[in-house]
């Protein structure tokens, strides 16, 4: 369904460009959720920002192409772009409470939404949310981050995307949270026509969710494995990040 | 019989709403809390976003005064001429902890320069600190918006540690890091414990506070639902909230479980 082979991205700077991440191919197919693992600062976000060109030509080289259903994302045309972005493939940021306007309560983005009363309610009530009424009249700044978090899933999720791509969706929520969001993305996927895309550091929930899981370290974004293999044979950088999880357990 | 440093009697905690005009509703945050703490043990906080961890911290370290109830205390110092504090609070490392525009040596002179010449000061400069906390020599002369996130925390908690404080207390130290640095995090508190320091340790992480804390209490809505040696709470788990919280980590609940919780808890 998506296929990306970026061969670099680069950051743009006086003293010349950059490399921040380079040989990035990876294929999703329908029906799965994919993880990719990271530590701090080793480029999830990056990574999943230049998959539909959200990054930044002003400050970011890239080079390659991200295909999604035959078409080339990074050479598409802005209306295109837009379309894909807003019925195809949906983020879920990680600054949640950020992504929302502050001076626009709910209400504005229920309206733009496209979708009906019913259709939104129903998800807002999986994800134990207040009512479509109550929170029509807040604003982002007055919801938990969580909360943000669960809401920005509503919309994410609404237009039965292709693709659904998750930034941290386990950092600072808690576990109910977590434990409702890992249900609804395998329910998601069970359809059959719909993929998700998590980068994420929480290698135990990695674990739990995943069907192939890749680890980004040095730049470089290593080969997608199925959970099991993954855990079994990791590579020498990834040895670490994993013994420091286990001995924490 | 057990050395205690510290012993909270039933205290509750509220803060008033206004309702209209001229008239005002009491809203309790914490209700019937009571506990002790043991000289030298670390001590875990847990519960879901909400349930009054971040007051109770606030009202361990002095920040706020209860409402009713009261904080006993047998420290060994004496601290009534100190210009510092005993009980040492370590916000929630959203790095905003140091001022952006200092310098690290200067950070942390300030804090030796508070307990020096006090009775039973262990005599420490910066570079001892530095080494103590695992962090490079060069951060001296750098200013704090240089740092990543885990050297803020390490100088944070080293200038917290400067003081000689008896009690410490980390609201939700690991929230937000990797697992390299989390891991390094842990040990550190290990090693501020292995210096007699108590430590009460709040997170919603049950995991990390399995191999770290004696004692652990679990709050919920306010309230202490469980509270005890934490092998004891992990084994054998009383309260319900407790168990749904422990499966809700192992991100085992099904999606009927966890809305039948929510509506039986929601109508109070």
């Amino acid at each position: 369904m998506l296929k990306a082979s970026i061969q670099t991205i680069r950051l743009k700077e006086k003293s010349g460009n950059k490399i921040l991440l380079s040989d990035l191919s990876f294929s999703l197919n329908s029906g799965k959720i994919y993880t990719i693992l990271g530590k701090n600062g080793s480029g999830k976000s990056t990574l999943i920002k230049s998959l539909t060109n959200l990054l930044d030509r002003r400050f970011y080289e890239i080079s390659g192409q991200v295909f999604w259903k035959g078409k080339d994302i990074l050479s598409l045309e802005d209306s295109f772009l837009l379309n894909i972005r807003k019925n195809e493939i949906r983020y879920v940021f990680q600054d949640l409470t950020n992504s929302f306007d502050p001076l626009k309560k709910f209400k504005y983005y229920f309206d733009n939404s496209g979708f009906d009363r019913q259709n939104i309610s129903e998800l807002l009530d999986y994800f134990l949310l207040p009512d479509y009424e109550h929170l029509s009249n807040l604003h982002p700044y007055e919801v938990s981050g969580g909360m943000a978090q669960r809401i920005s899933l509503v919309f994410a999720l609404l237009p039965i995307p292709g693709l659904i791509i998750l930034d941290e969706p386990t950092s600072a929520i808690d576990f109910t949270n977590v434990n409702l969001v890992t249900l609804k993305l395998k329910e998601m996927i069970s359809s059959g026509n719909q993929s998700a895309l998590i980068v994420t550091q929480d290698v135990k929930f990695a674990k739990e969710i995943s069907d192939e899981i890749a680890f980004l370290s040095n730049g470089k974004l290593g080969s997608f494995m199925t959970t099991e293999n993954f855990l079994l044979n990791p590579d020498e950088n990834l040895d670490v990040f994993l013994k420091s999880f286990k001995e924490l357990e | 019989m057990t050395d205690i440093i510290l012993k909270v009697n039933n205290i509750f905690y509220s803060v008033e709403n206004k309702k209209g005009f001229n008239t005002y509703e009491s809203f309790e945050i914490l209700k019937h809390i009571s506990f002790e703490i043991e000289r030298g043990s670390v001590f875990g906080v847990s519960g879901e976003s909400g349930s009054g961890k971040s007051t109770l911290a606030k009202l361990l370290a002095g920040i706020i005064k209860p409402t009713s109830g009261n904080i006993t205390t047998n420290y060994k110092k004496d601290w009534t001429h100190s210009s510092v504090k005993p009980v040492q609070l370590l916000f929630q490392n959203d790095g905003e902890i140091l001022n952006p525009f200092r310098v690290v040596d200067d950070v942390l002179n300030e804090s030796i320069e508070l307990r020096k010449n006090k009775e039973n000061y262990n005599s420490k400069n910066v570079d001892d600190l530095i080494k103590q906390f695992d962090l490079p020599l060069n951060i001296k002369s750098r200013k704090c918006s240089q740092l990543s996130g885990g050297e803020q925390q390490r100088v944070a908690l080293a200038r917290i540690i400067a003081v000689e404080p008896e009690i410490l207390i980390l609201d939700e130290p690991f929230s937000s890091q990797d697992v390299e640095s989390r891991l390094n995090l842990f040990n550190l508190i290990k090693s501020i414990k292995s210096l007699g320091v108590s430590i009460i340790c709040i997170s919603h992480e049950l995991n990390i506070l399995k191999n770290l804390a004696e004692n652990i209490l679990i709050m919920f809505k306010g309230e202490i639902v469980e509270s005890g040696n934490t092998i004891d709470i992990f084994n054998n788990p009383k309260h319900n909230y407790t168990k749904y919280l422990l499966s809700a980590e192992s991100l085992k609940l099904s999606y009927m479980e966890i809305h039948s919780f929510h509506n039986n808890y929601e109508q109070d």
